[in-house]
């Protein structure tokens, strides 16, 4: 055992060396200064990064463009093990205390740096990101690939800026954990809605059309999936669909073509279905019973375009950011009083 | 921007432009008088460039940083702040010719440039924006200080004048510059993460510009270890700093100008 002591000691000092440390930082600077040339040029394959996480892009890109990718895996390589030597400086630090708690500041400006790579490697490897997921008023969505958990919008409208123009969109949003409210939000420019590691902004708005406005013999009424239209005879007319684009039996689907799927149910009778396609007239179930529903403007719906983010490092994250921020202040703090002090301080 | 405003622009650039003038004088010449009078013109300067600067932010209603005019003229208000620091804590005299003239090119960079003042974008409306440009521009600024000291350090090296100071305290006052400005880019770094993450919900971006920032704060938190090499004290540490200065010149300006980035310049 003593014969091995001597290497583990050289194998520690050089885990923990500032050497390494500038050699593995140098040799990252290049890797990313030398790759980094090659981005501008290829947009094709870096233009969409931050829209899908590292690991995402990695497995598409990395693996469909390796001449112009594997330098991003070796540049993450490399601040791994630039993190790895930062952990065994910490170590040595944590070891020698009682000597070296001066220097507080700068080792906690190194945890900081440590927790936000692990988090920013975590992240990358359990996080994802999806962008244009439409959510109308009144709707309660699942969370893209985070079961258990729901998006409600509860309303959404442009600002408008001192010229009448659209400067943002702010929607009113719930998070639901199965039946139960864990976040609410009114998402904007800068103000999304946070829980845990998820992020919700608020990208754009727009309108869905959900429904039609109808007059004839039941006076104007408005029809849209779920709605239920008592009839003169004591029956029942009810929407159980709508598809603004036609995906019906015969119309084949095509560019508004506007659907209902309904049924007629009356007292002690079976329900009668029925489609009604708006172009092509009154179906004979409807007709039958002497209905009479013209269609006058279809309904729209608003509804909020949202970028879904999920991050399990986030809160690993912004405890690395507040470590080295707070590993600044007492750095500083230390050097100026060491300064006033007369000492030179080895900063 | 009001006449008021451009007249105190105006006021500090010549100011700016005497002081660099008298340093000049006073490095042929030597007469204390002449480096006492471009300090005073110095410290006037950065008076109506501080007031210029207020005075903007209170039209703006926001700290006007958001295009190539604006951003040149911040960097010269905070180069020249930094400037002042260490010559009222050091006394480094002469070494200001060096610096205000980096200055002067700055702000005379600025001076034919679009200074109107345009609403800000619901982006840009934070306070987190605010704090990642202050910062960053402060930290640039000791940036390019410690780039003016290292190119005095080879030249006090090669020529070995009474004019600058030692050479010890050159070094010294680099790496100074180097600790605050490296801490000031952390700052900046860390606000426009948190930024990032609200308005994009990402805390790192792959767009050029954050991969150079990156870069940049890799190099100085590099340097503030490398000072701990012995055979890199002194000459090597001086040729580091001219080094990471032409990083920060190309992220801030290369970037801005010449590629698509999400810190576009105009």
């Amino acid at each position: 055992m003593s014969r091995f002591r001597p290497r583990l000691n050289d194998f520690w000092k050089l885990c923990r060396s500032l050497k390494l440390a500038i050699v593995l930082a140098t040799l990252a600077t290049l890797t990313a200064f030398g790759g980094s040339l090659l981005m501008p040029s290829r947009p094709w394959i870096f233009a969409g990064m931050d829209s899908v996480s590292l690991g995402e892009w990695l497995a598409r890109q990395g693996r469909q463009y390796p001449d112009a990718t594997w330098w991003i895996r070796l540049y993450g390589g490399l601040l791994l093990l630039l993190g790895l030597n930062t952990v065994c400086c910490i170590a040595d630090w944590l070891i020698h205390l009682r000597g070296r708690w001066r220097k507080s500041g700068e080792y906690l400006i190194h945890l900081g740096f440590v927790l936000l790579l692990a988090a920013y490697l975590w992240g990358s490897l359990a996080g994802f990101r999806i962008a244009g997921e439409a959510l109308a008023v009144g709707e309660t969505r699942p969370v893209p690939r985070l079961s258990g958990h729901y998006l409600r919008l509860h309303a959404v409208e442009p600002v408008l800026g001192p010229s009448g123009r659209p400067m943002d969109v702010r929607a009113e949003l719930s998070l639901l954990r199965g039946e139960t409210v864990v976040a609410k939000a009114s998402v904007r420019t800068n103000h999304p809605l946070i829980w845990r590691g998820l992020t919700v902004l608020g990208v754009s708005f727009d309108q869905r059309n959900d429904g039609f406005r109808f007059t004839g013999s039941l006076g104007t009424v408005e029809l849209r999936a779920g709605s239920r239209i008592a009839l003169p005879d004591g029956g029942e007319l009810r929407i159980l669909d709508y598809r603004p684009n036609g995906t019906g039996r015969r119309s084949g689907g095509g560019l508004f073509e506007p659907v209902f799927f309904g049924e007629i149910r009356r007292p002690g009778q079976s329900p009668e279905p029925f489609r009604y396609a708006l172009r092509e007239g009154l179906p004979p179930a409807l007709a039958r019973i002497g209905l009479d529903l013209r269609p006058l403007a279809p309904l729209q719906q608003p509804v909020s375009i949202l970028a879904i983010h999920y991050d399990p490092g986030l809160a690993i994250a912004f405890a690395g950011a507040s470590v080295m921020t707070l590993g600044i202040l007492l750095a500083i703090g230390s050097f100026y009083r060491k300064r006033a002090r007369g000492e030179r301080p080895l900063l | 921007m009001t006449e008021f405003a451009q007249t105190l622009l105006w006021g500090a650039f010549l100011c700016y432009l005497l002081s660099v003038n008298l340093y000049l004088l006073h490095a042929l010449i030597r007469r204390p008088l002449l480096w006492r009078g471009a300090l005073a013109l110095v410290g006037l300067g950065f008076v109506l460039h501080s007031l210029c600067l207020g005075l903007r932010w209170y039209l703006a209603g926001y700290l006007p940083v958001t295009n190539l005019f604006s951003t040149l003229f911040f960097f010269s208000w905070a180069l020249a702040a930094v400037y002042l620091y260490f010559e009222l804590r050091y006394r480094i005299h002469a070494s200001g010719l060096f610096v205000m003239l980096l200055n002067l090119l700055l702000l005379g960079a600025a001076l034919p440039r679009d200074s109107a003042l345009k609403p800000l974008i619901p982006a840009l409306d934070t306070p987190l924006f605010t704090l990642h440009i202050a910062f960053s521009f402060l930290g640039y600024a000791f940036f390019a200080m410690a780039f003016s000291l290292g190119v005095l350090y080879l030249l006090q090296r090669r020529l070995g004048t009474a004019l600058l100071p030692d050479p010890a305290l050159l070094s010294r006052l680099n790496e100074e510059a180097i600790f605050l400005g490296f801490a000031l880019f952390s700052l900046c770094m860390i606000f426009g993460g948190i930024w990032a993450q609200v308005a994009w919900g990402y805390y790192f971006s792959w767009n050029i510009k954050g991969l150079w920032s990156f870069l940049v704060w890799l190099f100085y938190a590099g340097m503030c270890h490398a000072k701990f090499v012995r055979r890199w004290q002194g000459s090597v540490y001086a040729g580091l700093s001219i080094l990471g200065f032409a990083l920060v010149l190309f992220t801030y300006l290369g970037i801005g100008l010449l590629m698509s980035s999400n810190h576009p310049l105009d």
